[in-house]
């Protein structure tokens, strides 16, 4: 997915959208989520994920995923994320009906992709370290391996 | 342990031509090794250089002047003068009718077959086969055969090689499989339907030319061609195996043996092929810490290390004690020994006889059992003290092989962290003993004993398997396993060896040296060094071997001082000396959570289904 500041920038926009639009954005965003969900038991009998996570632990990543847009309240902005999420998820609402890039309905994503995107992620988000008292090595330490 | 071939004396050499070209090849090498020697590819299905020759594939037809007829170029001994052709019209032909009589009966089913893309029967057919058959009658189709939890069948694919009989009879020393009927009901199996009973078995799909035994575990889970290949070292046993590690994406998909003469040819035993699954199980991915409630709880590096931190402060001096597991590398080994320190506290071919003492090799080493078997076949005498063993070759009495003056004193260790611990002195110091711990850091330690830990002990546990060791423990950090890091085995010969790493660790686990570097600053005592090169000088200080790597080195630690046995205070043991391995294939935290290992263990118990 897209960094959130890639996009607006690339849309030029500001950001700051009237209330109205926020709540038409937000029942948008949770329908699109909930299809998410509804897919995930299918997803992870289809890709053999049982033996790797649960579709509740899935859930949450998904939903993590979801969160760190939080800030994002341009409908256009949102828009153009559902996209590509739907994108991601399945696509069939391709304008001329023909470049339809359906990744994981349509298993054109592998069971790594997905691993390496979904199931991997750390369920816990890593305070950022505080710079000064640490040493280089525990700051790397505490971002990556 | 390997002699070498040593290169043969010049007038032991023949002089042969091939296709124009002269070579010098060794007396009694056979046409087809004077080809290669002279880089000519002859192609081959029967011939393997381990194993007997059968000559029955006629694959490696080629032409010898003087000869009337094509000759099987490796069951043609090597002439000198022998004038050898193998791109005439006539070999050419040859091929392709003996690729035709072979696709016959071959199913062409290489769109959902495993061994596709690396089938030696594919790749022939499209450099020698013709592009079409005469052939219009029915195909044969032969029943599949149940060879127990590791090797999957499609009989109809055999192309009668023989190969795998040859190996189980020859290397593993188990007459299991075999050949009934003939001709075109000829099929290869194990008589009536039971498991294979070595634990070499699983070599046979590698040696099986086409795709009749692939490998069960991971039947059309992957392609080939999608995998990634990450030259390691095995360490599901003390010999340090040469392996390959297959891996797409984050997964480890296979593992298949790589040449080492020195060490393990080029076998594995099926529990280094198969234990990988559990790679993926039982994974600790996230730092825990013991919550309130009595329960390990999710936490942040932040704040596992402080806790971790916090509880090994309590102990003073002897109180605080390190256990090293049985697949801990030696880099971490020294990073844990320089942190108690900080924190305030203290070969086989070519022997001529050989006895052994209280090991059963087939269950502890079974490669290194398929070559003390050669060396039994060769004429060197075995005995053994012990409990009863059934090592597929013949024991003598144990006074028969022990003469005066004799040094044979080895010691087989029995997992992969052991040599190396040994090697950096890492075991416990005189004022250790008898001290109850107050802090216990289990370094990957699974097996320890219940004494060490005590009940009220604050334990902290690094590794990569939640098993008895996470379940006890306060606070556990988890490390990566031998296919994510690189890390320094020794194996029982003293050879060390690097493991390297095929895919990163799961989660927010890390390399194991780094955790305890980590933990190590928040102690308040930092290690002195920040990268993998700064753990290995470091590494050489201790143990200047121990950065050779791949040499051989005699064990330091192997006197009867340092193991506190023998001399005149050396008394008979009360129980018969007797192996540690009960179960060959459930040895360590990864076999112990492997899926696989727990069929074979089943599957072992009831070798004939229905029975
Ligand atoms: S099963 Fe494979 S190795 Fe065995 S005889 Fe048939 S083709 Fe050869
Ligand atoms: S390789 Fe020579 S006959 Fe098979």
């Amino acid at each position: 997915m897209a960094a959130r500041p890639v996009v607006r920038k690339a849309l030029g926009l500001g950001g700051h959208g009237s209330g109205l639009q926020q709540a038409v954005e937000h029942g948008k965003s949770t329908l699109f989520f909930r299809e998410v969900c509804r897919t995930l038991p299918w997803v992870v009998h289809n890709y053999k994920l049982e033996e790797l996570t649960t579709v509740s632990q899935l859930r949450r990543n998904v939903n993590q995923l979801f969160r760190r847009f939080e800030e994002v309240k341009t409908p256009e902005a949102v828009d153009l994320l559902i996209y590509k999420g739907r994108e991601e998820l399945e696509t069939d609402f391709c304008p001329v009906g023909l470049c339809s890039s359906q990744m994981i309905i349509m298993q054109h994503k592998q069971r790594h992709h997905l691993i390496d995107k979904y199931v991997g992620l750390p369920a816990t988000t890593e305070p950022k370290p505080k710079p000064g008292n640490l040493s280089p090595f525990l700051a790397q330490f505490y971002l990556s391996n | 342990m390997a002699a070498q071939a040593a290169p043969a004396p010049a007038d032991d050499l023949i002089e042969v031509t091939v296709d124009g070209k002269p070579v010098k090849v060794p007396k009694g090498s056979n046409v087809l090794q004077a080809c290669d020697a002279a880089g000519v590819d002859v192609p081959r299905f029967c011939y393997h250089q381990r194993l007997s020759i059968a000559g029955n594939c006629r694959m490696c037809l080629v032409e010898v002047e003087k000869s009337p007829k094509p000759v099987a170029s490796c069951a043609m001994p090597a002439g000198p003068g022998m004038n050898i052709k193998t791109s005439t019209p006539l070999v050419k032909k040859a091929r392709e009718g003996v690729m035709e009589f072979l696709l016959i009966n071959h199913p062409l089913d290489c769109p959902i077959c495993d061994q596709g893309g690396e089938c030696d029967l594919q790749d022939q057919a499209m450099a020698f086969g013709s592009d079409r058959s005469r052939f219009t009658e029915v195909k044969r189709a032969v029943v599949d055969k149940n060879l127990g939890p590791l090797v999957k069948t499609v009989m109809t694919r055999c192309i009668h090689c023989t190969r795998c009989v040859r190996f189980a009879k020859e290397v593993a020393g188990v007459e299991d499989l075999g050949m009934t009927g003939r001709g075109r009901d000829s099929e290869i199996g194990t008589y009536v339907e039971r498991m294979l009973t070595s634990e070499l078995s699983a070599n046979v799909i590698d040696l099986c030319p086409v795709g009749a035994l692939t490998a069960k575990p991971s039947a059309f889970t992957f392609r080939n061609w999608e995998l990634a290949s990450t030259e390691s070292v095995d360490v599901s046993d003390a010999l340090g195996s040469a392996i390959r590690v297959d891996a797409r994406g984050p997964e480890v998909f296979r593992v298949t043996p790589r040449l080492n003469d020195a060490i393990n040819q080029e076998w594995i035993s099926d529990k280094a092929r198969f234990q990988v699954d559990a790679l993926r199980l039982q994974r600790l991915s996230q730092p825990l810490v013991r919550g309130a409630g009595g329960g390990l709880e999710p936490a942040t590096w932040p704040r596992a290390l402080a806790a971790a931190a916090e509880g090994l402060a309590r102990a003073r001096g002897h109180e605080l004690r390190g256990v090293a597991g049985r697949l801990a590398d030696v880099e971490s080994v020294v990073a844990l020994k320089d942190l108690l320190n900080r924190l305030g506290l203290a070969g086989v071919d070519g022997a001529d006889s050989v006895l052994l003492v209280g090991t059963d090799p087939r269950a502890e080493a079974p490669v290194l059992n398929a070559r003390l078997r050669a060396l039994a076949l060769a004429g060197v005498p075995f005995a053994s003290i012990g409990a009863p063993l059934d090592l597929t070759f013949p024991l003598l009495a144990a006074g028969d092989v022990v003469r005066e003056g004799w040094n044979g004193f080895a010691v087989l260790a029995d997992a992969a962290g052991t040599v190396g611990a040994l090697d950096l002195g890492f075991v416990p110091g005189a004022g250790a003993r008898g001290v109850a711990p107050r802090a216990v850091y289990l370094l990957g330690a699974d097996d320890y004993e219940e004494g060490d830990v005590p009940a009220d002990a604050f334990v902290v546990y690094q590794g990569h398997h939640g098993e008895r060791g996470a379940a006890r423990a306060d606070v556990v950090l988890p490390g990566a396993a031998y296919t994510e890091k690189f890390g320094t085995y020794v194996n029982a010969e003293g050879r060390a060896q690097s493991t390297k790493a095929a895919v990163g660790p799961p989660g927010a686990a890390r390399d194991d040296w780094k955790v305890l570097r980590a933990l190590s600053e928040v102690m308040g005592a930092p290690l002195p060094y920040d990268t993998l090169a700064g753990v290995r000088a470091r590494l050489a200080e201790v143990a200047p071997h121990l950065a050779r790597r791949g040499a051989l080195e005699p064990p330091l630690w192997l006197g009867a001082d340092a193991l506190g046995v023998g001399g005149a205070a050396g008394k008979p043991a009360a129980d018969p000396l007797a192996t540690r391995v009960t179960n060959f294939y459930q040895t360590d935290a990864i076999s112990r959570a492997s899926k696989t290992m727990a069929r074979c263990v089943r599957a072992r118990q009831n070798p004939v289904p229905g029975l």
